[in-house]
């Protein structure tokens, strides 16, 4: 946790991490895993690996309550001002479900220099999206408002039901080739002459 | 005279007709004495038959949607019977009992180990021959000990898999035989992979009351892992039965 006992004043920045395993920028394309990382930060930011593309005011993302327990939680994150040629990355990729991690950042005002470490401020996976279209009739061009509703992994946690039932089933998701638990159905039922002459 | 003057006439006419000599009184002495040999064979058939011992059928209780439990600490399980098979002779029956899941590393990086502690068949706690697999000596809960199942019943503990037998912690020794290479019906590919199980074998004998598969068998395991911070690591990080976070989200100290 970032020590600002010496601050009057910081900016934050959120940074918003994406990943797509199934990405694609056409309906006919092949599916590549990409990692979509922005901030409404004013300036690029790297966080381990990857560099934070700075949207500033066309990111928006809605507030989240902290808590001391883990609570589940769903959030907004709202992308202004993306092109009409860039819907189709959004219309033709897998991104419900795609996981999500949320990180902040705290920044002195006046030197910009970070403050701490990035925080993690919410992890979770992208339940829907939707896309509004905004038009300027003037203008004559459009742009639109992409947003995800995130759920959080608590969330996503307490309807999660792991573990394996005794029947092939449920054996072979996780040991496709152990054929163990092949004879379970056909068990119930079968008789067993023991001791029979 | 009576018609019961009659009847008694009729009798000693027929008695005296077998005492005569001729050859219809030879022939009927000669049916009577085939029907009274037939009478005598078929009581003695009849005897044979009782003893004759026509087994026991027996149904086994496979549950297709029974969850395998995940053990840590030290618990008394259970099972579920996930497979069975009787011999070609029909005198000795296998059974497969799933026991639990085999768990993940304690945060050290250790892995966790479950041992087999005890077997209770029907409430008669099981002690083995030097072999550490056949079943020489029962107890009940009193402590009197009796050796009616001597050598009529194996047991074959496995830890994590078809290739990884165990054996009980009382025992020196076990068995050290793959789970598929016991179980006549199994192949190399029936893995159990990550399971813990135990086949058993009973052998058939109505003297000593056992023509069945024991309606009671449970087992005491002890697992390793007994921290809480091992057990809360090993649950939220297990993708095969617990939630699967990765564990480089996880400050695990």
């Amino acid at each position: 946790m970032a020590n600002l006992d010496s601050y009057t004043s910081v900016k934050t920045g959120l940074f918003v991490r994406l990943q797509v395993d199934e990405y694609r920028t056409s309906s006919g394309a092949a599916y590549s895993a990409q990692v979509l990382t922005f901030s409404d930060y004013d300036t690029a930011k790297t966080i381990g690996s990857d560099t934070y593309t700075p949207l500033g005011k066309l990111l928006n993302i809605t507030p989240s309550t902290s808590e001391l327990r883990s609570s589940s939680n769903t959030i907004t994150v709202t992308l202004s001002g993306v092109p009409t040629n860039a819907i189709n990355e959004i219309v033709h990729s897998k991104i419900k479900g795609a996981p999500l991690k949320i990180y902040r950042g705290y920044f002195d005002v006046g030197t910009g220099a970070q403050i701490g470490d990035y925080e993690g401020r919410f992890f979770g996976s992208v339940n829907n999206y939707s896309i509004q279209e905004e038009f300027d009739v003037t203008e004559r061009s459009a742009a639109n408002l992409v947003l995800l509703e995130c759920n959080s992994s608590v969330d996503l946690l307490s309807q999660k039901v792991s573990g394996r039932k005794t029947n092939p089933q449920s054996n072979n998701k996780f040991y496709p080739n152990d054929t163990s638990m092949d004879r379970v159905p056909t068990l119930k039922g079968t008789k067993f002459d023991f001791g029979a002459p | 005279m009576s018609f019961i003057d009659s009847i008694v006439g009729f009798g000693k006419q027929a008695f005296g007709f077998l005492k005569g000599n001729s050859i219809g009184s030879s022939l009927a002495r000669t049916a009577l004495l085939g029907y009274a040999l037939n009478r005598v064979s078929k009581s003695a058939n009849k005897a044979n038959e009782a003893v004759v011992d026509k087994g026991t059928t027996v149904t086994v209780d496979p549950d297709t949607q029974h969850s395998v439990p995940v053990l840590y600490g030290e618990a008394f399980v259970q099972g579920k019977i996930t497979d069975a098979h009787l011999e070609a002779n029909n005198t000795h029956l296998w059974v497969c009992l799933t026991l639990c899941e085999k768990t993940g590393n304690l945060i050290d990086g250790t892995p966790s180990a479950i041992t087999f502690q005890e077997i209770y068949i029907d409430n008669f706690r099981i002690g083995f021959r030097d072999n550490g697999h056949t079943v020489e000596t029962i107890w009940d809960d009193s402590n009197n000990s009796s050796t009616v199942w001597d050598g009529l019943i194996d047991v074959y503990p496995f830890n994590g898999g078809s290739t990884s037998p165990a054996q009980f912690y009382t025992e020196t020794t076990g068995n050290s035989a793959n789970a598929y290479d016991l179980m006549p019906n199994w192949s190399s590919t029936d893995t159990m992979n990550d399971l813990v199980f135990c086949l058993i074998r009973f052998k058939y004998n109505k003297k000593q009351k056992l023509t069945t598969i024991g309606r009671d068998i449970k087992f005491k395991l002890s697992n390793s892992m007994t921290q809480p911070g091992d057990v809360l690591n090993d649950y939220l990080t297990n993708t095969r039965y617990g939630a699967g976070i990765p564990a480089t989200e996880i400050n695990a100290q």
